[in-house]
Formats: C-alpha cells, sequence, structure tokens
C-alpha cells in the first residue's frame, strides 16, 4: 500500500466538505451490509476479479518460486565439481552419505539393501543439496480499494505488496531469511515520485543471515528492518499482520515517502541482558544507513554502497517485565552522517525514539514517539522533526475496532526531507478476521496538513497470508 | 655265499611255514563257530573304531554348525540391523513431518538395540583371544557410530538438516565404515574356524576310510585263512580218521586173525588127532572157548559202535539197582579178570538209591573199563569197583558214581583229550604193542551219555587211571521208556 | 483542523477510559482465574530431554520459553517446542494456562515471530502423546507436554513453581470436562 502524501482534499468551501462526508457514511453503511454476504460466500464465490487476481498471483508465486530456486542453486553449481549423474551413480555405494539417500514413501520395514559392499572407504564431501534442506516460503499480500477527496486521485483497486517470506533452517545456529517483495505504483523518495505507475516492482526488502549463539546473543547480517522505535520491528512487509491496513506515517518506507531509515544493510546483534524480572533486552545495529542525495533518483536503501564512509549506528534497550505480560518499554537512539549533494556539509542526523507498547492476542495499545535531529556540520542550527502515533485496538470474536492518531511535524527548511511539513489526523476502523489467514480492513483516515486543506481517505483492505 | 644265503632264505621260508602250519593245525582244533567268534571281534573293533571316527565327525560337523553357521548367520543379520539403523536414520531426512520423523529414529533405535544385543551375545561367547579382540574394536565403534547418530537424529527432529547432513558426512560415514570392517572381519573369523573345522572333519573322514579299508582287507584276508585253515582242518581230520580206519582195520584184523589163528590151530590139533586124551581136549576146548569168546566180544563191540554210530542203538531203560549192575559186570569179567590175574574189589555203599538205565549197556560200559583196567594194568594186579552216592550242597547235583580204578601204565596228559575218540590209541600204547580197537572207551562215554550221566577219567602216567560213571538220580517209580542213542561221535 | 483534531483525541480519550475500567474485559484471556478444580482433572507435565539440567522453572519462565522469546538452555542447547495437534486436552490446556491464547492466536504469535526474527524455529506438531515423549527423547533440547499418566523413564518432568505433578499445589491441569 503506497502513502498518498501529495494527494490530499481540497476543499474551498463547508458544503463540499459535507458533501464528501456524506457520500462518506452512505459507503460506509452499504459496506456494512455487504460484509455478512461477504462472510456467507466466502470460499468458492468471491468477487470474480478477486479470484482472477489471486490466480494471476498464483501463478505469478509458481514462477518467482522457480526463478528463486534457480538462482539460489546458481551459485553453488559453479563452485561444485561433481556432476549429478555422479551422485546418482554414488547411490549405489552402501555406506552413504545423508544426502544421496533415496526417500521411502512411508515408515515400516525398510526393504534390505543389496549386501554388495563395495570398497568405498570415505566418500568425498559434497556441497549443500538444497532439496533436503527445510527451505520455507510463507506468503503475504493484499488488495485494497481506496478513495479520497484529494485533487487528481482516483478511487481505485490496488494490489498491495506480495510479500514472499522465505526461511531457511541451515543449522542448529544459522538460519536464513528473506522478504521478497513485489510490489506496483511510482516510488516516492522524499516527495518525489519514480517510476511507473502501474508496474510491479520487485525488491529485497530483507536479506538475513542469522546466528544465534545464546539467548544472550544473537547476529544478523544483511539487510534487516532498524530497531527504531517498536513498530518497525514488530512489522514488516505484511499488512495482514498489522492492525490497521497501512504503517503509521513516523514509519512509512523510504520509498513510499517515509523519514526514517526503515531498512539498513549491516550486522545487528541483540540478545536478553540477564536482569530478571525487568526483562531488559537490547539491540545494537552498525549499517550503511540511508542515502540523502537530493534530488533522489536512487534507492535510498543504501545496498550495494554507501554514500559516505560513516557508517550509522544504532543502539536500542527494551524492558518486556515479567510483572506484567504484554507490557513492553523501550528506548532507541540512532546516529547517522548524511550527505546530501545539494548541502555544502554533512549532515549529522539523530534519531531518539520511545516507546510503551501493552499487546495482548485481544488488545492492543501502542505508543511510540520520537524526534529527528539533523545538524548540519559546521552550523549550530538543528532542524528536529517530533513525531507520535498512538494506536489502540481490542477484539471482540473475529472483529477488532481500532482508533490511530499520528503526527508528524517538520520544519519547512528541513534539508533532508522539506515535503513533509506537519501531517496529523486521526484513523478509525474494523478489523474483520475472515478465517485464521484471511482479514477484511476498513480504515477511514483524516490527515491535516499544513496550510494546507486536510484530506479524508477511506480504504477498503484484504489482507492475506499464504 | 649266493648258495648259502638262498639254502637259508629257503630253510627259513620252510621254517615259517612250518610254523604256520602248526598254528593252522593248532587253530584247525577249535570250532568254527571259534573262529567266527574271532572275527566277529576283530570286525566289532573296527566297527567301534569306525563308529567313534563318525560320532567324532558328526560333533565336529555340529560344532561347525553351531558355531560357523549359526555364526555367519548371525553376522549377517547384525549387518542387516546395523544397515537397518543407519537406513532408518537416512529416511527421517527426506521427510517434514515430525511424526515420520519420530517413527524412523524408533525405528533407527530399535535396530540399534538389535545390534547391541548381538555384538554383546558374540562377546559372552567369544573364546579366542581374536573373537575377544575384534568383539571390544566392534563394540566400541559402534557406540561411537551411536553418538554420531544420536547426534544427527537429534538435528533432524530440530530441523537443522544442514546440520544433519554435515555431522553424518563427516562423523557418521566414517565410524560407520569402521563397524562395516569389524564386521567383515568377525565374518573372516567364522570362515576361518569353519575351514579348520572342515579340514578336522575330512581328516577323520580320510582316516575312517583308510581303517574301512584295511578292515576289509584284513577280514578278507583273516576269511579267506580261516576258510583255508578250516578246510585244511577238515582235510587233515578226514586223513586222521582215515589212518584211525585202517589203524583200526589193521588192529581188528589182527584181533580177529589171533584167536582165530588160535581156534584154527585148536581145531587143527583136534581134527588131525594130536590131541586125544580128555584133558588135552578139555584144555583145547577152553581154549577154543575163550578165544571164541574174545572174537564174539569183539564182534558185538563192532557192532555196537556200528550201531550207535548209526544211530541205531536201542536202550531199553527201567529201574534198576546198583548192586545188581555191579553184580553182573562182576559175572562177566570173571574170566576175563581170572585169566589176566587180576583181581577186582568191589565195594558198593549200601542203601544205594535206583537209576533208571539199560542193565546191558551200562554192564558193557562197565565191562570195557574193567577190559581196559585189565589190559593196561601193567604189573598191579589189583583192580578197584566202587559204587557210592555222591552228595552235594545242592539235591539236585546229588548222583551214583561207579568208578573203575587200576595201577597200570596211566594215561599222558596230550592223549587224554583224546582216548574217548573213535579209533584213538595213544602211542605209548601203540608203543607198547598192546591191542585194541580204540572203540571201547567211545562206546562206554556213548553208553554213559545215553543213559544221562557221562564218563570222566583221572589218570596219571606210571601211576593209573580212575575212570568215574556218573549216572543221575532219578524219582523211584516203575517207569520204562524207550530212546534211540545220540550219535555222540557226530557231535565231535 | 484543531478542531477536528480534538474532536478525534477525545475520542480517543474516552475510548482508553473505557477500556481502563474493565480490565477484565481488555485482558479478556490473558488475565484468566485459576479455573476450579474438578474430580476427573488430570496434571499436564512439563517434560525435557534426560540430558537438560533445568530441574525447576517458574510459570513466568515456562511462558517465555513456549513463546519462544528463549532460544537456548542453559548449556546453549536450542530449546526445541514440541507441540500436540491442535484438538488435543493438553493442548488446549497449553494454550489456557500457559499461552492464554486460542488457536488463531497461537499460530499468529508464531508466525508473527519468524517474520521478526525474534522467533527462531517454530514449534514441532506431534500427533500423539507417544510421538512427544519420543521426541523430547531424541533431541536433547526438546521441551514437550503430556499427561503426568503419560510420562516414562525415557524423559525427565521439571517442577513448575517448586512443584511436581500430583502434587496439590501445582498449577497445570487438564480439566475433564473444559468450560464452553
Amino acid at each position: 500500500m503506497w502513502f498518498r502524501t501529495s494527494t490530499i482534499l481540497r476543499s474551498p468551501n463547508g458544503f463540499a466538505a459535507r458533501a464528501a462526508r456524506g457520500r462518506a457514511l452512505v459507503v460506509l453503511l452499504g459496506l456494512a451490509f455487504v460484509v455478512p454476504m461477504l462472510r456467507a460466500q466466502q470460499a468458492p464465490s468471491g468477487a470474480d476479479e478477486d479470484k482472477r487476481t489471486i490466480q494471476i498471483l498464483l501463478d505469478r508465486i509458481d514462477r518467482l518460486e522457480a526463478r528463486v530456486a534457480k538462482l539460489e542453486a546458481a551459485p553453488a553449481s559453479q563452485a561444485a565439481a561433481p556432476p549429478p549423474s555422479k551422485l546418482e551413480a554414488a547411490n549405489t555405494v552402501s555406506v552413504q552419505p545423508l544426502s544421496q539417500a533415496a526417500p521411502p514413501p512411508t515408515p515400516g520395514p525398510a526393504e534390505a539393501e543389496p549386501q554388495t559392499e563395495t570398497s568405498v572407504d570415505h566418500p568425498e564431501p559434497e556441497r549443500m543439496d538444497m532439496s533436503k534442506t527445510l527451505l520455507r516460503i510463507r506468503g503475504f499480500g493484499d488488495v485494497s480499494f481506496h478513495g479520497d477527496n484529494v485533487h487528481g486521485d482516483t478511487s481505485s483497486f490496488s494490489l498491495g505488496q506480495l510479500n514472499l517470506f522465505v526461511t531457511s533452517d541451515i543449522s542448529e545456529k544459522f538460519k536464513f531469511l528473506g522478504e521478497i517483495v513485489f510490489e506496483s505504483g511510482p516510488d516516492n523518495f522524499y516527495g518525489v515520485p519514480g517510476g511507473h505507475r502501474n508496474e510491479v516492482g520487485v525488491d529485497v526488502e530483507r536479506y538475513l543471515l542469522q546466528y544465534s549463539y545464546n539467548d544472550y546473543f544473537n547476529l544478523a547480517v544483511g539487510r534487516y528492518h532498524t530497531a527504531i522505535g517498536y513498530y518497525n520491528t514488530a512489522y514488516h512487509h505484511s499488512t495482514w499482520f498489522q492492525t490497521t491496513t497501512g504503517r503509521p506515517l513516523l514509519f512509512q518506507f523510504e520509498d513510499s515517502g517515509g523519514i526514517l531509515p526503515v531498512h539498513n544493510v549491516g550486522a545487528s546483534a541483540s540478545g536478553r541482558i540477564p536482569s530478571g524480572p525487568l526483562g531488559l533486552h537490547y539491540v545494537a545495529e552498525v549499517g550503511n544507513g540511508r542515502a540523502s542525495r537530493a534530488p533522489l533518483d536512487d534507492e535510498p536503501v543504501q545496498n550495494e554502497v554507501d554514500e559516505n564512509n560513516h557508517k550509522a549506528f544504532n543502539l536500542a534497550v527494551f524492558s518486556r517485565p515479567t510483572a506484567l505480560q504484554g507490557l513492553q518499554l523501550g528506548f532507541s537512539a540512532y546516529r547517522d552522517l548524511l550527505t546530501p549533494a545539494n548541502e555544502p556539509t554533512a549532515i549529522g542526523e539523530t534519531i531518539l525514539a520511545a516507546h510503551a507498547i501493552y499487546m495482548v492476542p485481544t488488545f492492543e495499545w501502542l505508543n511510540e514517539a520520537l524526534v529527528i535531529r539533523h545538524s548540519p556540520q559546521g552550523s549550530s542550527r538543528v532542524f528536529q522533526t517530533p513525531g507520535f502515533y498512538t494506536q489502540i485496538s481490542k477484539r471482540w470474536g473475529s472483529y477488532r475496532p481500532y482508533f490511530r492518531y499520528q503526527y508528524i511535524n517538520a520544519s519547512s527548511s528541513e534539508p533532508i526531507f522539506p515535503d513533509i511539513k506537519l501531517r496529523a489526523g486521526p484513523s478509525v476502523g474494523l478489523r474483520y478476521d475472515a478465517s485464521e489467514s484471511v482479514a477484511l480492513k476498513l480504515q477511514y483516515d483524516y490527515t491535516a496538513l499544513r496550510q494546507q486543506p486536510g484530506s479524508n481517505g477511506l480504504t477498503l483492505q484484504l489482507g492475506f497470508t499464504f | 655265499m649266493k648258495h648259502h644265503i638262498s639254502r637259508v632264505a629257503r630253510d627259513s621260508v620252510r621254517k615259517t611255514a612250518r610254523l604256520i602250519d602248526r598254528f593252522l593245525h593248532e587253530v584247525s582244533r577249535y570250532s568254527t563257530a571259534l573262529l567266527l567268534l574271532m572275527v566277529f571281534c576283530v570286525e566289532s573293533g573296527v566297527v567301534i573304531f569306525v563308529i567313534r571316527d563318525l560320532r567324532s565327525a558328526d560333533r565336529e560337523v555340529q560344532r561347525i554348525y553351531a558355531g560357523s553357521v549359526l555364526g555367519l548367520r548371525g553376522i549377517g543379520e547384525l549387518q542387516y540391523q546395523a544397515q537397518e539403523t543407519r537406513r532408518s536414520t537416512l529416511y527421517a531426512l527426506t521427510t517434514n513431518d515430525s511424526n515420520l520423523q519420530v517413527e524412523y529414529a524408533d525405528q533407527s533405535r530399535a535396530a540399534d538395540r538389535r545390534v547391541t544385543e548381538g555384538i554383546n551375545d558374540y562377546l559372552a561367547h567369544a573364546r579366542m583371544q581374536r573373537e575377544v579382540d575384534v568383539g571390544k574394536r566392534l563394540q566400541g565403534d559402534w557406540s561411537a557410530y551411536l553418538k554420531v547418530r544420536d547426534e544427527v537424529l537429534a538435528s533432524i527432529l530440530e530441523g537443522s538438516t544442514k546440520e544433519a547432513v554435515d555431522f553424518d558426512l563427516h562423523g557418521g560415514v566414517p565410524s560407520f565404515d569402521r563397524v562395516r570392517q569389524d564386521l567383515e572381519e568377525v565374518k573372516r573369523l567364522y570362515d576361518e574356524q569353519a575351514s579348520e573345522r572342515l579340514a578336522i572333519v575330512d581328516e577323520s573322514s580320510r582316516r575312517s576310510a583308510i581303517r574301512l579299508v584295511g578292515v576289509l582287507c584284513f577280514t578278507l584276508l583273516f576269511v579267506s585263512v580261516s576258510v583255508w585253515a578250516i578246510q585244511k582242518s577238515r582235510m587233515l581230520s578226514a586223513l586222521k580218521l582215515a589212518k584211525l580206519q585202517m589203524d583200526f582195520v589193521a588192529s581188528v584184523s589182527h584181533e580177529l586173525r589171533t584167536p582165530l589163528a588160535v581156534i584154527s590151530a585148536a581145531a587143527q590139533n583136534i581134527a588131525d588127532g594130536v590131541v586125544d586124551e580128555k584133558d588135552q581136549l578139555a584144555k583145547y576146548g577152553g581154549v577154543i572157548r575163550s578165544h571164541t569168546r574174545q572174537l564174539n566180544e569183539l564182534v558185538n563191540q563192532i557192532l555196537s559202535f556200528a550201531s550207535t554210530k548209526a544211530g541205531r542203538a536201542h536202550y531199553f531203560l527201567r529201574p534198576l539197582q546198583v548192586s545188581r549192575l555191579i553184580d553182573t559186570v562182576l559175572h562177566n569179567t570173571r574170566e576175563v579178570v581170572k585169566e589176566a590175574g587180576f583181581v577186582v574189589e568191589a565195594l558198593v555203599e549200601p542203601d544205594l538209591p535206583e537209576i533208571v538205565g539199560d542193565l546191558s549197556a551200562l554192564s558193557q560200559c562197565l565191562q570195557n573199563l574193567i577190559g581196559n583196567a585189565v589190559k593196561y594194568g601193567g604189573n598191579h594186579p589189583r583192580i578197584g569197583l566202587r559204587a557210592f552216592l555222591y552228595k552235594a550242597d545242592d539235591p539236585a547235583f546229588e548222583e551214583l558214581r561207579v568208578t573203575v580204578e587200576d595201577h597200570g601204565i596211566g594215561i599222558d596228559s596230550s592223549d587224554l583229550p583224546h582216548i574217548f575218540e573213535p579209533f584213538y590209541r595213544s602211542p605209548v600204547v601203540a608203543a607198547a604193542q598192546i591191542h585194541g580197537t580204540g572203540l571201547g572207551l567211545p562206546l562206554a562215554k556213548s553208553i554213559a551219555e545215553a543213559m544221562g550221566g557221562k564218563l570222566s577219567v583221572v589218570s596219571k602216567l606210571a601211576v593209573g587211571s580212575v575212570f568215574t560213571l556218573h549216572l543221575p538220580i532219578t524219582a523211584k517209580g516203575n517207569r520204562e521208556t524207550e530212546t534211540l542213542a545220540r550219535d555222540s561221535f557226530i557231535r565231535q | 483542523m484543531k478542531r477536528v483534531a480534538g474532536v478525534w483525541m477525545s475520542v480517543a480519550a474516552a475510548a482508553v477510559l473505557l477500556l481502563a475500567v474493565s480490565p477484565r474485559a481488555i485482558l479478556g484471556a490473558g488475565g484468566r482465574a485459576p479455573q476450579a478444580e474438578t474430580p476427573g482433572d488430570q496434571d499436564l507435565a512439563i517434560i525435557v530431554n534426560q540430558s537438560n539440567p533445568v530441574e525447576n522453572l517458574s510459570m513466568q519462565e515456562l511462558r517465555t520459553v513456549f513463546l519462544g522469546e528463549r532460544s537456548h538452555w542453559p548449556n546453549g542447547r536450542r530449546i526445541t517446542l514440541v507441540m500436540m495437534e491442535p484438538g488435543f486436552a493438553e493442548r488446549k490446556a497449553v494454550l489456557r494456562d500457559i499461552y492464554h491464547m486460542n488457536e488463531s492466536d497461537f499460530s499468529r504469535h508464531f508466525l508473527q515471530g519468524l517474520f521478526t526474527g525474534e522467533v527462531f524455529v517454530s514449534p514441532k506438531t506431534l500427533a500423539t502423546p507417544v510421538g512427544v515423549r519420543k521426541f523430547v527423547f531424541n533431541v536433547p533440547g526438546a521441551i514437550g507436554y503430556v499427561r503426568a499418566s503419560d510420562v516414562d523413564d525415557t524423559v525427565k518432568v521439571i517442577r513448575i513453581e517448586g512443584h511436581l505433578p500430583d502434587d496439590k499445589n501445582y498449577g497445570l491441569r487438564i480439566q475433564a470436562h473444559p468450560a464452553k
């Protein structure tokens, strides 16, 4: 889901605004009658278009899985010497390494192997057999229908991010985790649109090799979500997990206009801190940080090359006290040096964040606040951009109403993201879990802007996991 | 020199032949049954050896089966279960279902328990040091493999597949290979033991075969020799009998001719009128009468012998007083005894029980004995005739005995076994030119045996002889039976 | 605009107050009162591998382990959680008394944990209590649960809050007639 920061409803007079609100109310009521019908006609009969869309997505997933398998096998095949036929020939040896064993259909009395004992002393160690590793792919996706009163915007169905969540248990200590996301729509880098509107692009949003030594030390290397606040590490590229239809303004992805370095490429260490009932945890990260070239015409996440030698550091500490299950209190500090092209000096970036979360299966209350400080080197001026959000929801059966209020206030002369300015407003919605894997959300957003009329938006989203 | 050697050789051969001949002559005296008994004993001895060898071979085969064959089968089972342990572990890798993985883990553990039990069983039965060494090495290698297997299973169940593969590749494969080599070595040990035992059985069989062949050859040779000996013995017996018969004919001719000559001469003298006086006529008449009686006795003896030989002797058995028998015998032998100048001292116990017998046959028997006592009495004219009851502890063994004792020339111990043979004349008697037919004693013995008794003799050269007629005592009562005399000669 | 924002803030505050006065409504299944013991209930034993050095866990520590928030035992072995398939009374007891979740919340929790990377390995699911016991026997870092009557000497039962199954104050029970 991409965030329409530039599409806001402009209402020259109150009558038009009232009329718009009336239309929204009618849509709301109409949908309230549609929901029970949807529930009664779940599996076989959805909207024909949704069915066709889902089928298209499934076909595309099949093709992508095959491509992923090929890509992953390709580097290993360059290093390996023996051809497949040699492996098949080696299957006749009675003393076989595990990866060469032929699988039986069911357990039970096994067939006797031929007693021909050939004189193979030690078979050559062979490369890892991908088919024998437990590679798991879990998918997430969503489809939305949204409309708002921003001039120039249209009511549209939109494909949300198709997220392929890939994990592989390499060993007891090592695990691979990746998120491959297919998304449509243009990018929005600091208010600069890029790309084509309806094309689907692919991003490797997370790419991690995790090493778990013990509860006190875990290391992940690759591309990860920066541990700033709570939301960024609790929710990734899947709307199904989230209560709301989209992320808070503060935690929007970089290519959707977000102001935080949501992604980072580097290393992240985490673990528990022995603290008894306090339940302290730490996260320490180092990475490339985000790009700051302006105008930005490249991926803001520095996957390959850092724009400067300075690395971004982040340190977070949070507590999960045992006295109250579900409570988490934390604080993080992020530090980086940005070198925008249009600035004469580098700009130091400091992000301080705090959060207080209470989350149990039937109730959640998320509160986060942060301040982004940009201080150009050689200057005493500091640009501070505060932001916060609060989100509350309660579950009744399969229904979960929620409310969120969020606020960002950036200076107009903010050197890095001058387009943000003030954005604040509530969101209210209802989530309905049609099944364990499918959720339907209806959300109304109001966003107040600086020196501009506020925008009203309505979104109906179908989020799912597969 | 050569001539001397050949003469010595010929002498040796002759001596050996004479020895063999003498041996065979000695052997031929014994009955065929005895020879067969000897053959049977020899055969039995060899059969016992052969049976012993067969049993020994059977025991070896049993040992081979129990030790090597069953052992090889057990090792084969161990190899299969070891493979099963590993196979089940590999199967767990092929599924993501934890339930199936646990099932395969169970199978692997069940198989490894069977292998462990098999190895412990092998060690418990190991006797040789090599077996113990390889068994302990196998036990250690198997334990090492199981440790790796446990880690592999844990990794598979935890989901760390690659780790499980690595564990097995670097730890499981080499340790299992060592186990496999140990099992192969155990198999080789069993093979060697089986080969050794087969060699023992082979040797035993060869030995048995040699023994059998040897025994067969020996038996063949022995039987051939025995048959030859028996045939020769028969031939010798026949020759001897023929010689005896010739001697008998010669002796009978002389016995007949002598009284006939006297009778003829006397008759001639009477006919010629040489003798005309009454006294001389009486004397010549007495001579003719005594020689006629001799001829009569001789003919009777020959006829009796012939009838017993032909099985046509008839005896009329009836209760008989011993005193009557004695009186009859004394009466019949009075003249012979008197003419020979002998005296018969008869002594009959009083109150002797009756016996059952033929009076004339028994009289003939005792008369022959008294006649021999007179003939061979030498210079001692006293002949003892005694009848008495022989008392034994067991009344069943009581019998009546009549002894005829002389103090004459006696009988040599080498002649004693033969004196009851028909036509037999001792060389001593022949050398002393004491004439006789050789039928008296055989006839007396035959009569004694026909009466249910026997005739025995005790004699010593130059001392005398005692012939004893043993007669059984029967219950009193008038019982008359008639039997045919047994042909005792045939039985000889 | 400020007025609109103020209205929405008021609505939010009212919602917070409303929910705050009914903690039971908030906590829902989270703060369930202890179930009354009824005849026929059986104890639920928490079992670990024989080589596991852990002898006792507090309820909080047990919950931490079962939620996947703890990944290793003190001896360095990775924790492998073993669950039974849905439908078993043992699983229902664990979801009720340890997780305070229903099936969908449980699935979502572990999916999200894997998604965020906090949970390293998702729980294994076995079809039978015997399967759970055998799994725990085979894996040094495994922890699972079975009825106390299904325990044998191949696995070790750990104390919860210092109590063993069959103790009077043992807190994990399988209800014979679970409340609807």
